[in-house]
């Protein structure tokens, strides 16, 4: 398998309204007294790649739940494709919304081709064009050789692969003037490292063709190498928020982490390297 | 395990289908060849006619329509619960549409009279109540926020079979001679007063409902891959749960109240197909609606085939057939996974 290591420039792309995809506005999500996230807005925009990084429990995915429509908040509001996300019905915010959760908890023996199809259930393009979708987002996701095997029976880092693919098969084609939304959590917490590069080059690759991208991740290298901007939370607030060269500064990363951060310059890309 | 085309097992079960009902119309205390009757035209012929006629033919037509009722009941609480081992006797609905029925069997059979077509919808009535109060119950304890618990589920399910038991057992001790028998009569599960009247009524209510379900094979599969990523996927995941509930309710409801309990058609039907040919609601819900009819239709002849001239209440058989492949499948699951 060749890995492509290149790493995806920034590029501006047509799609670019000045409109945010999706936008926070002072939303806040409280159970009880206890806030989880706290008062915070931002931006995602189509044809970027957000990540969003914090420590366990910094409320990374709630924030996600809170972008993706699964939690409401308790105050503020979340705006979709310009309207607010309670506005849209399901089906219609599935058709341009894919979100792929931390774990799932599929226990029926579907074959991966199976999974990935169930993709395809908000749209009704036809059994043919179906077929032709899963086949491209297996391949996309390095997952083509796991077609016909039972999903039960894969590794963890196959059954990501394999949701990976579900979730680009939901979003693979554009609505004519809506830009998709893609919403993962941890997408590659259970991939090696060469898997984790071909999936962030894939999600980089959907931003380039005016997909709106925002994930939460651990590796603060991978962020550097793929972002556009990077969130960066820490017990339910949002610390920063910027380009990758704003927010991945080693004091901040210390304070955030509880960790000593260096930073230094990628000997291949150029691109920020930071180690502890 | 290589899976079968879903055509290939619809063609299978196609052809079973007319076989298993031809088992059930020469089978029994007496063993009747169709044909013969066609054939000579002599006096023993008329009663043999009869029999087939008037006994037989009901008798199975009905095991095939609980049959295909009570596995897709099955299927659909599978797939809601996303759990193989759901069942609507596990959960409590089969205990809670008994002690439904008996409720209305004591305390209406006074004024409503006995065996006609209104006492028949009125027990079924009584029977679709309780089905949905304990499927309700049980649904309510075991969610919340994320989903549904299967271990709170099944200890629900426990909880609701013994409180609906107590109450068919006080409802019983209550009962005066004719509505005893009348009780114990379906509690055991049995075929043997199936008539053609009941038989329409079987055809019309379960018609309507089982024609239903197909349509929620889409949402099913999305909901297999979890509650949220279902409804990431556009289903409206609550809806569903209220409309598969409220039919599964009416249809064991249903079952119940016009053959009694008839255990584990509804677990082991979905499971077999689900082995052949996959978990995919598309062709699992018509494929466990032929295998259900089959494999109670067989049930049914066998019943009345084995002690003949005495007859095994059915859901002896299917209990006795059901239980040990229950028990086998148990222990593969233990054996995959170490634990449910």
């Amino acid at each position: 398998m060749a890995i492509d290591i290149q790493i995806g420039d920034k590029q501006t792309s047509d799609i670019h309204t000045n409109e945010p995809l999706l936008n926070l506005a002072n939303v806040e999500y409280r159970v009880g007294d206890k806030a989880l996230v706290r008062p915070l807005s931002c931006e995602v925009l189509a044809g970027q790649v957000s990540v969003l990084l914090g420590p366990n429990g910094a409320g990374k995915t709630t924030l996600l739940k809170l972008a993706s429509g699964e939690l409401t908040p308790t105050a503020g509001r979340v705006h979709f494709q310009g309207r607010q996300l309670a506005e849209h019905s399901l089906s219609e915010r599935a058709q341009s919304l894919a979100v792929l959760p931390q774990s799932s908890p599929l226990n029926f023996p579907f074959l991966s081709e199976e999974v990935v199809l169930l993709g395809r259930t908000p749209h009704s393009t036809g059994a043919r064009m179906d077929a032709d979708i899963v086949n491209q987002a297996l391949l996309l996701a390095d997952a083509e050789h796991l077609r016909s095997q039972a999903y039960t029976q894969l590794s963890g880092g196959e059954q990501q692969r394999v949701q990976l693919a579900r979730i680009f098969a939901q979003v693979w084609q554009m609505q004519p003037g809506k830009a998709n939304l893609l919403i993962l959590d941890e997408p590659t917490s259970a991939l090696d490292f060469a898997h984790q590069r071909l999936i962030l080059q894939a999600l980089r690759d959907k931003a380039d063709q005016g997909c709106g991208v925002l994930l939460a991740l651990h590796d603060l290298n991978l962020a550097a190498a793929f972002a556009d901007q990077v969130l960066l939370m820490d017990k339910g607030v949002l610390r920063a928020y910027g380009s990758v060269a704003e927010v991945l500064q080693p004091p901040l990363l210390s304070e955030v982490f509880g960790l000593e951060f260096y930073r230094m310059d990628h000997p291949g890309t150029g691109k920020p390297l930071l180690v502890y | 395990m290589r899976r079968l085309a879903p055509k290939t097992l619809f063609i299978l079960l196609g052809g079973l289908l007319p076989l298993s009902l031809l088992c059930g119309l020469i089978l029994g205390p007496q063993i009747i060849l169709p044909f013969e009757l066609l054939t000579s035209g002599d006096g023993s012929v008329v009663s043999d006619r009869l029999i087939i006629e008037q006994i037989r033919l009901p008798r199975t037509l009905m095991a095939g329509l609980i049959g295909a009722a009570l596995a897709v009941a099955g299927v659909m609480m599978q797939g809601l619960f996303r759990n193989p081992l759901a069942d609507p006797s596990l959960i409590g609905v089969s205990s809670g549409a008994s002690a439904g029925a008996s409720f209305v069997i004591v305390l209406g059979a006074g004024w409503l009279g006995s065996h006609d077509l209104l006492g028949v919808s009125a027990v079924a009535l009584g029977a679709f109540a309780g089905a949905a109060l304990a499927t309700y119950t049980v649904y309510r304890l075991a969610a919340h926020g994320s989903g549904t618990s299967v271990a709170t589920m099944l200890l629900a399910g426990i909880a609701i079979s013994a409180l609906a038991g107590a109450l068919n057992s006080f409802f019983s001790f209550i009962a005066d001679n004719h509505m005893l028998r009348q009780i114990s009569l379906w509690q055991m599960g049995s075929l043997s007063g199936v008539t053609w009247s009941r038989l329409w009524f079987a055809v019309m209510v379960f018609g309507c409902v089982l024609s239903f379900f197909p349509r929620f094979s889409g949402a099913l599969n999305a909901l297999l891959l979890g509650e949220s990523e279902a409804r990431h996927l556009g289903v409206n995941v609550h809806r569903l749960k209220i409309q598969v509930i409220a039919l599964v309710a009416l249809t064991v409801g249903t079952a119940v109240a016009l053959t009694g309990t008839i255990a584990f058609v509804g677990l082991v039907t979905p499971h077999i197909i689900r082995l052949l040919i996959g978990p995919n609601h598309r062709a699992l819900i018509p494929a466990s609606m032929l295998g259900g009819a089959i494999l109670l239709m067989l049930a049914d002849a066998l019943s009345r085939y084995i002690l003949a001239p005495a007859e095994l209440p059915i859901g002896v058989v299917t209990a006795l057939l059901g239980a040990p492949f229950f028990l086998s499948l148990l222990n593969q699951q233990r054996k995959m996974q170490g634990g449910v």
